[in-house]
């Protein structure tokens, strides 16, 4: 694959869904789910698929590496956690990913008429991106394998000690506003609230299966950890 | 010249791209690409020059990103410096160029960077004015023509061409980004682009950037089809994608020309390139198109409104309007605007949109309220919420002009009449905003007797229309349907003028249930009225669709008269349709019935548990039902989540059972008055620059389950507006949510302020990120770290003022 190019990738009408594993950790459901909560999830997946338009844009560039960090084109990312997660590799794909603006007024709308729903197709839009990312990823993977480079897990600003003032860097590097219509917000919230930026190492070795997020995030307080 | 004289009569060309012929003249990454316009004019003169010699008509000016956001004022680098000098570039070069094309100067504006509200943070407003700042230098340096470009969100393009149209006189070209599913990323279609733009006064529209020529192919198509103002099509040379494993890239110059001869002959006025052209590109495509001659431009004649995503059409199928946005003779809506109850609202609208409707009129006047400020308020909320288009209901200009402004597309307005004095009020707005208008046949003598006068005063409205340039197509008639129990005679005079009116192919609209003011079992009269009304060729009807009869005339009247194929959508409507009066929204679910309100919420019935209080209100105090029944079953519920044996959604779902069960003490309360049973006033907000507010809204939603009072400020709320809100509502309490670090300052300096000014208030936190030392570092009352820890602490705040 091209060095220093804008990919563009999207999906139309062929999201699959998340696992509902997924989506029940997002609701913070521990043990057993009842019916009720099962058949709302039901309800809402085809119209939250409806809702989704995945897209993302990514970038393979050069990486080198600082003493406290990782430097990409003269940018220098301060996170020991993230030069961890890249050691030992040369290259990254940088990418910003969305499942688009109709999911957040979706939730919105199902606020105004049962909080119930809303928290459930907010759950299963995060579970969307998330899974989305993870598809995109595994097809990146098999494109890279030609090339005898294999994927590290995916590294995103707020994980670790790579702090979330790094997410304009990740918009600027994938054109991401012009490319997924997705904007940085004053203090660095991505709008649409469903994308994702991040970095994911190129190596030359192959650690097998490699776990990717929570399993690489150093966070201890986080509610929805695995 | 004036780019006026030709546009729509012969081929233009716009030049190519810009930023990677400075990539490939030494642009750094990182460095702005405006700063060549001063640092490096000979190189921007080059490439312009090179445009205008491969035949080029119109240069943009290399000011994408020239935007007070990029160059701020006190900035080291001024925008007017950087716009000027990019006037006199693109101008040099046509002094230069020694061709005999013709030769324009386009002012460029590209998107902000950043997203509007509701999605984003960005005020309207101040979009507006950010344009307009870059507009009036631009103008001031005598360029030929505005081009707003690359824009993938709809109400920002709005926001940019409402400031060139009221920062200058010069044509304005819009071309907008759209996707691989031919819609903007915010989601509009290529018919809600143009209804919104033609509505607003753009002079040709189009689109670029996004993908290659091919790809645009489709929604050229689609364009051209609705359009009644040039095309303007600038590709790029493609994009490369990575799609099932394999990447493609972009085209050669051959194989782009190709395509774009495809493109003109599609009906495009305007063509050229974007990311990626070149010179060369421009130059194969001018050369293959030397000779064409372009499609005439003609006005389609299209009734159309939009919403931020999608167009409705008048004058084929009868168009349902929603009138239950509406305080007249609702009294939990007038409570509702009073209290500020925006969620209440934005509720019936919702409700409307699965019971069918295809447009919501707003109507949120009432005396003692601020309407301008309401209705933009309701505007905005309702959508970010429905995709419907909207009907703006007032007879306040003022609230009507800032609907009009802050809506996202092109509204339906209600409305104008024969009163010169109304007419004079309301024709500017909806030429300046653009609109479909409601013209009711009334006049300075009040309404006709006889429809050949009503016909006559409709007459009058289009002649009046006119001659603001206003035309026919935006103009919707209503006939006054006036009630039939103090005038037997009155149906047939306001159906007579319909039947005229339509027959002179005009469009019609009514306020069907007028008809029946006075008599009993009004739907009864409505709806046959209704289908009377389309027989005649209504085009729209103002309705209640919740209400089955209405509904039954109108699937009824569209299966019989052939606009319902299969009769589908008949069938399909009859199946939610029960013998009895109630329409099933679709997401209903059949329930088990319960014997307690208390079993009933803790199962989380939502309508057993409306059903079982309004039973059991008939013979206890609403209070007691509260009390003895709500509260206690929100509590099991409320217990088990703290135990963790029941979740989230289990707790929301039993919160709302309470809330349909508060429902009807509501309506109880209202019909009888007088009883007190609200706790305090507990106000709410997620805090500035932070936009998740999903936390915010789940304590808010079991406050309210709990009888609180809660005024939700809403998220991304200013530490003054949050102060504002605790000293208006006298709250003893304040909650702040906060998702993310990048927003906890904020957070203290909320606190900090509401400490400072108000020492009694309770500040409750919590959020994501937020932790009880957090909390207790930046010196609020108490740190919530789940919802049902906040109902508790506000239980107890609640106890301590009653004592």
């Amino acid at each position: 694959m091209e060095r220093n190019v804008i990919y563009t990738h999207s999906l139309q009408g062929k999201v699959t869904l998340p696992p509902r594993k997924e989506i029940l950790r997002y609701l913070g459901h521990r043990g057993e789910v009842t019916d009720e909560v099962n058949r709302m999830i039901d309800v809402c997946l085809p119209y939250s698929s409806e809702k989704s338009v995945p897209k993302s844009a990514f970038v393979i560039k050069k990486i080198n590496m600082m003493p406290s960090g990782v430097c990409i084109d003269g940018t220098e990312l301060k996170s020991t956690a993230l030069k961890k997660n890249l050691d030992g590799c040369e290259e990254a794909i940088i990418f910003a990913s969305t499942i688009g603006a109709e999911t957040d007024r979706f939730i919105s709308a199902q606020f105004a008429i049962s909080p119930a729903n809303a928290i459930i197709a907010d759950a299963i839009a995060t579970a969307t991106v998330e899974h989305y990312c993870d598809m995109l990823f595994k097809e990146l993977g098999l494109s890279f394998e030609k090339e005898e480079l294999f994927l590290r897990p995916r590294f995103s600003p707020g994980y670790g000690d790579l702090t979330l003032d790094n997410q304009k860097f990740f918009i600027e590097q994938t054109d991401a506003s012009k490319r997924c219509g997705i904007y940085l917000t004053r203090s660095m919230m991505l709008t649409p609230a469903k994308s994702i930026t991040g970095i994911t190492g190129l190596s030359k070795t192959n650690i097998g299966c490699p776990p990717s997020g929570c399993e690489v995030c150093s966070k201890k307080n986080c509610k929805f950890k695995r | 010249m004036n780019i006026m004289n030709s546009l729509g009569k012969k081929l233009l060309f716009f030049d190519g791209g810009m930023g990677t012929l400075l990539q490939k003249r030494g642009l750094c990454s990182g460095e702005l690409p405006e700063m060549w316009n001063i640092k490096k004019s000979e190189e921007i003169v080059s490439i312009h020059l090179d445009y205008l010699n491969s035949g080029a008509n119109i240069l943009k000016t290399n000011t994408f990103g020239a935007n007070a956001l990029k160059f701020p004022k006190d900035g080291e680098t001024k925008l007017e410096d950087v716009i000027s000098a990019a006037v006199a570039n693109a101008k040099r070069a046509i002094e230069l160029c020694d061709n005999d094309n013709e030769h324009y100067v386009a002012l460029d504006i590209g998107p902000c960077g950043k997203l509007l509200k509701p999605l984003g943070t960005l005020d309207f407003e101040d979009a507006v004015a950010l344009f307009a700042e870059s507009v009036k230098i631009g103008a001031g340096c005598g360029v030929d023509l505005i081009l707003i470009e690359t824009m993938n969100d709809l109400y920002e393009t709005k926001a940019a061409v409402l400031a060139a149209k009221e920062n200058s006189d010069l044509p304005v070209f819009v071309t907008n980004a759209y996707d691989t599913t031919e819609k903007l990323m915010t989601g509009a279609s290529p018919e809600a682009v143009c209804a919104c733009l033609e509505g607003l006064g753009a002079d040709a529209i189009g689109l670029n950037c996004s993908f290659g020529p091919s790809q645009m192919l489709p929604v050229v198509e689609k364009l051209c089809s609705v359009s009644s103002v040039p095309i303007i099509v600038n590709p790029n040379a493609g994009l490369p994608t990575f799609k099932d494993g394999v990447t493609t890239f972009d085209i050669n110059k051959d194989e782009f020309a190709d395509t774009m001869a495809k493109i003109a002959e599609c009906g495009a006025h305007v063509i050229g390139g974007c990311c990626g052209t070149t010179p060369e590109y421009i130059k194969a495509t001018a050369e293959k198109l030397k000779n064409f001659s372009v499609k005439e431009v003609t006005d389609k004649n299209i009734s159309v409104i939009s919403s931020y995503t999608h167009a409705v059409e008048f004058g084929k199928k009868p168009i349902i309007i929603g009138e239950r946005i509406n305080p007249t003779g609702k009294k939990l809506f007038k409570e509702a605007l009073r209290n500020h109850d925006i969620d209440y609202i934005l509720g019936v609208g919702i409700k409307q949109e699965e019971a069918g409707a295809d447009v919501l009129d707003v109507n949120v006047g009432l005396p003692e309220i601020d309407e301008p400020s309401m209705m933009a308020e309701v505007v905005c909320a309702l959508q970010g919420v429905t995709d419907l288009p909207l009907q703006i209901d007032t007879t306040n200009p003022v609230a009507m002009e800032k609907a009009l402004r802050l809506y996202n597309g092109k509204a339906m307005i209600n409305s104008v009449n024969g009163k010169d004095e109304i007419m004079n009020a309301v024709f500017p707005l909806v030429k300046k905003y653009g609109g479909l208008v409601v013209a009711l046949t009334l006049d300075e003598n009040g309404i006709p007797e006889n429809f050949e006068d009503r016909v006559r005063i409709a007459d009058k409205i289009y002649k009046k229309a006119q001659e603001y340039g206003i035309a026919k197509k935006d103009i919707i008639v209503d006939t006054l349907a006036m009630t039939i129990s103090t005038n037997e005679k009155s149906a047939l005079c306001t159906l007579d003028a319909l039947d005229a009116i339509s027959k002179k192919g005009g469009l019609t609209s009514l306020g069907v249930s007028n008809i029946s003011f006075g008599l009993p079992s009004r739907d009864f009269i409505n709806a046959a009225f209704f289908t009377m009304a389309l027989t005649k060729g209504l085009s729209a009807a103002i309705i209640n669709p919740h209400s089955v009869e209405m509904m039954k005339a109108y699937r009824s009247y569209m299966a019989l008269s052939g606009q319902d194929e299969n009769c589908s959508e008949y069938i399909g409507f009859a199946q939610t349709v029960s013998v009895s009066e109630q329409i099933k929204p679709q997401s209903a679910k059949s329930e088990s019935g319960s014997d307690s309100l208390k079993g009933a919420i803790i199962k989380g019935l939502k309508e057993s548990s409306y059903a079982l209080a309004s039973k059991l209100l008939e013979t206890m105090p609403a209070l007691d039902v509260i009390n003895e029944e709500i509260v206690p079953a929100l509590d099991t519920v409320g217990k088990g989540f703290e135990d963790k044996t029941v979740f989230l959604p289990q707790l929301l779902i039993s919160a709302e059972a309470a809330k349909a069960a508060f429902d009807a003490v509501k309506e109880k309360i209202a019909s009888g008055g007088g009883e007190r049973l609200k706790k305090c006033t507990i106000v709410i907000a997620t805090v500035k620059g932070d936009i998740h507010d999903i936390g915010k809204n789940i304590v808010k939603a079991l406050l309210e389950n709990y009888g609180f009072n809660v005024v939700d400020l809403g998220k991304d709320v200013a530490p003054e507006a949050v102060l504002e809100a605790a000293k208006k509502h006298n709250a003893p309490i304040v909650g702040l949510s906060a998702l993310m670090t990048t927003t906890v300052p904020a957070m203290e300096e909320t606190v900090k302020l509401i400490k400072k000014e108000l020492p009694q208030t309770k500040l409750v936190v919590g959020g994501a990120v937020l932790t009880k030392e957090y909390a207790d570092a930046m010196n609020a009352d108490k740190y919530c770290s789940d919802a049902m820890e906040a109902v508790r602490y506000a239980e107890e705040v609640n106890c301590s003022l009653k004592q």
